[in-house]
């Protein structure tokens, strides 16, 4: 385990070198002067030309590259010009908007999803599971952003029951920023936790008609035991997986929704960033979101690892 | 409340169901705390959002949507539009202000003598007005501003305000003299801008962050990415305050601007981003929508240092061949005031110049075939990503095409167009609003990006800077919108509307945008 654990290690160190080289020469051939466009129409070639050399535009694009790791290295991630607060500022309050909305996403799918996967197995062509199965098509097929803007007509607009938007800051206390996060969560879990379901329903499936299944049922134990002790435990493991790539994909995700509820998450910071030229917030983001990624299936893989023997046979 | 419990019965119901289901005997105690976990997990996640109560509105607290949110709220750094519709005339406040009609109005400074040769502006100061922070506002604060505003480091987004004063001077606590190097006709006007407003010594440093002016409202915090939160000043003096609070949420996407007005999470949008979507509210009781004027003027821009444009008549062909009242419709959907010169049509000294080029075709063909183009050419029409610029350059580029002028569009983004087209000036044509008040002094700059030398044009700005006589500047203004109207410099094609939404009972919101701001000293809820 321990030789599998380090293995894993390194390619995760691995994966985020690249991810930074990436990350950086694409962000590095945009078209524009980034110096000009930050200081507008009115600004003169001295002040342009001194903040090119402040953002060390004029050194070549690989040593930039090195100052830039270098600083991250250390836990700086430099200064945005916009908004002139460091990054990581930013980057702080905004994770306290996007990381519990993931979270929140999150949980509302497997709360939702898994229930709805093993009943969908187990009522496996009765009417009940044919609702589910097409409930989940549909979640599956309608895009995120008509969906959360379905919510906010009929639960902001029609009914006032939830704002229709924003962030009131944790300092308002925990029930409102539940309120305000519930319908962005929604919105996002609703594809993901049909996606949830469905996987959780083929797996399970065929798990019950392994042969161990069978002989379970065989020697007496009730169904519902033997799904819940022989066949779950073994269907669980692609779910993890699934898992994984959902949470990564609610973080880099959510950007359209943030939109649509006018959340100031990471993604909304990325995009503002994009559209002011500030690359340095950009870079810091985008960073951190692969960052986030890359440790998340890190972490998924050493837990299908520890769930399934045979992986880790299978790499060591 | 019932509803959320009745939710979650339903749903432990429902997971027990396949616990229970043939196993009656059996208890399997794992899977059945599993499963209690899940549904208290549920009842807590999904369910407790909607238990809370009503939140009780107070009436005397204001929410303000703006699309963009600023990078700071200092006023006197940088250009950003968004730091003055928050916190000028609302915060800070400078030694005079602008009435909703434009008009110059005392602020700060309760009066002033200004000399006869118009080079010394005496001001004196009201009195007892007090700072947030609680320290006292004096002439030091006045000479401190100013200077600050002026000096060489200054990063001032607007030092053209400043240029021409000479010095300022103490003479008591309540009284400063501004002397100027040369006569300056605008400079109460240019007294009464956001970059030019009063602050603090003790705090200028971190108006940035943390804003100390003398205005009615003080910070007081700011949620970044989602709102500002002023409160009414305690030691505010002026005029009663009738507002307790006021929110600035910032909402850039204009579907969700919609959503969060009709849902009533915002009381007023004073510069609503979606003229589409105005129907809506101007049919629904429970809002009014405000149209009136910003100092933004629309042009097609046309390269005049390069051929054919050099050539008068093709750039008056141009002019002929497009049909403003449809480029109004498909770029802002009617809500634009055709212009025929750069010059706002709400100023006093505008002259209406539109027929010079009204929508003839014919004529501009004949134009173009005098020109020697009487097949036509091939031509670029470079497009900035704000979304009546897009509009525009379509129904332009459709406009000339029917006269033989085959435009291509090339899209750009800002970054893009400011290097190519504003600082490189390598374009043919391109579609911006120029949004500056009183900016027709751009076309005595040789060197700006449509390239116009004029010596005779900038002689008239000249003598307009120096005559400090109303009804001659009048005349000098109007001498010079008919002088580029008839050169047909640029293709003038609308001024911009401002388009606010508000809650119907809300009293006092300035129909007009004579600057950049939103004052709210005389805002109220009516009944």
């Amino acid at each position: 385990m321990l030789h599998f654990f380090w293995w894993r290690f390194i390619s995760l160190l691995f994966s985020l070198a690249f991810a930074s080289i990436v990350i950086f020469f694409i962000l590095d051939t945009l078209p524009g002067d980034p110096a000009a466009f930050m200081l507008g129409l009115n600004a003169t070639e001295e002040t342009i030309g001194a903040l090119r050399e402040k953002l060390h535009l004029d050194v070549s694009a690989v040593r930039r590259y090195f100052i830039w790791i270098g600083s991250l290295l250390t836990g700086d991630f430099g200064m945005s010009h916009t908004y002139q607060v460091p990054v990581w500022e930013l980057i702080k309050e905004r994770i306290f908007v996007s990381f519990p909305l993931a979270f929140y996403a999150l949980l509302l799918s497997i709360f939702i999803g898994f229930p709805l996967g093993v009943l969908a197995a187990q009522c496996n062509q009765t009417f009940l599971g044919t609702v589910i199965i097409g409930t989940n098509q549909l979640g599956v097929s309608v895009p995120e952003f008509w969906f959360a803007i379905l919510l906010v007509f009929i639960f902001s607009i029609l009914l006032s029951w939830f704002p229709s938007g924003g962030f009131p800051g944790w300092s308002e206390g925990f029930l409102p920023v539940m309120k305000s996060l519930f319908l962005p969560a929604v919105a996002l879990s609703f594809s993901r936790l049909s996606v949830l379901a469905r996987v959780v329903r083929f797996s399970l499936q065929e798990a019950m008609s392994q042969d161990y299944f069978r002989t379970a049922l065989a020697k007496g134990v009730p169904r519902s035991r033997a799904i819940w002790y022989h066949a779950l435990r073994n269907a669980i493991i692609p779910l993890i997986s699934i898992l994984g790539l959902q949470f990564s994909s609610l973080l880099a995700g959510a950007i359209v929704i943030e939109n649509v509820f006018f959340l100031p998450g990471l993604g909304r910071l990325v995009f503002q960033a994009v559209t002011q030229r500030d690359l340095i917030v950009v870079r810091g983001v985008v960073m951190l979101i692969t960052f986030a990624v890359i440790v998340v299936t890190f972490l998924v893989e050493l837990s299908c690892a520890a769930l399934d023997p045979r992986l880790r046979k299978r790499i060591c | 409340m019932l509803f959320v419990l009745y939710f979650s019965y339903l749903y432990y119901n429902f997971l027990m169901k396949f616990h229970v289901r043939n196993s009656e005997k059996v208890r399997c105690v794992p899977a059945s705390c599993l499963l209690k976990t899940f549904a208290f997990a549920f009842l807590f996640f999904c369910a407790v959002p909607f238990a809370q109560a009503e939140a009780v509105r107070v009436p005397r607290i204001l929410r303000l949507g703006m699309v963009l949110e600023p990078p700071h709220l200092d006023p006197t750094i940088g250009v950003a539009g968004a730091v003055d519709e928050i916190v000028h005339a609302n915060i800070f406040e400078g030694l005079t202000r602008l009435n909703p009609a434009g008009e110059v109005r005392a602020s700060l400074a309760r009066s002033w003598y200004i000399s006869d040769d118009g080079l010394e502006y005496v001001f004196s100061l009201r009195r007892g007005v007090r700072f947030h922070d609680g320290s006292i506002f004096d002439a030091h604060d006045v000479k401190f501003s100013l200077d600050r505003a002026r000096a060489g480091s200054s990063v001032n987004g607007q030092k053209d305000l400043f240029s021409d004063i000479l010095s300022v001077d103490v003479i008591d606590a309540l009284t400063v003299r501004v002397r100027l190097i040369r006569a300056n006709a605008d400079f109460l006007y240019n007294m009464a801008w956001g970059n030019a407003v009063i602050v603090n010594p003790k705090t200028a440093s971190q108006n940035a962050f943390h804003p100390v002016g003398t205005g009615p409202f003080a910070f007081s915090r700011w949620v970044r990415g989602d709102h500002v939160t002023l409160v009414k000043s305690p030691s505010y003096q002026g005029p009663s305050i009738r507002l307790d609070r006021v929110d600035f949420r910032f909402i850039p996407d204009p579907a969700a601007a919609f959503s969060a007005m009709m849902a009533g999470d915002l009381d007023a949008f004073p510069r609503f981003p979606a003229p589409e979507l105005l129907p809506r509210f101007t049919s629904d009781p429970r809002f009014s929508v405000i149209v009136g004027t910003t100092e933004g003027e629309v042009i097609l821009s046309i390269n005049n240092g390069r051929s054919p444009f050099r050539d008068i008549r093709v750039r008056r062909a141009i002019a002929h061949a497009i049909d403003r009242r449809a480029v109004i419709k498909g770029a802002v959907f009617g809500y634009g005031v055709p212009i025929g010169t750069h010059f706002a049509p709400h100023h006093p000294a505008y002259v209406d110049l539109t027929s010079l080029s009204s929508y003839d075709p014919v004529r501009s063909g004949f134009l173009l075939s005098k020109a020697g183009f009487s097949d036509g050419f091939e031509t670029t029409l470079i497009l900035p990503p704000p979304i009546y610029a897009r509009r525009a350059g379509e129904v332009i580029a459709a406009q000339l095409r029917a006269v033989g002028i085959r435009a291509r569009i090339i899209n750009m983004e800002w970054a893009q167009w400011l290097e190519r087209v504003f600082e490189r000036k390598d374009f043919d044509l391109t579609v911006i609003a120029h949004t500056e008040a009183m900016d027709i002094g751009i076309y005595a700059r040789p060197d700006y990006y449509f390239q116009y030398k004029n010596s005779e044009f900038q002689k008239l700005m000249k003598s307009l800077k120096e005559m400090t006589d109303p009804s001659r500047r009048r005349f000098i203004l109007q001498q010079a919108q008919k002088k580029i109207a008839v050169d047909y410099v640029n293709a003038y094609l609308f001024q911009v509307s401002k388009i606010g939404v508000s809650n119907v009972k809300l009293r006092g919101l300035w129909r007009d945008s004579p600057l950049q701001l939103n004052d709210l000293t005389s805002v109220y809820w009516g009944d």
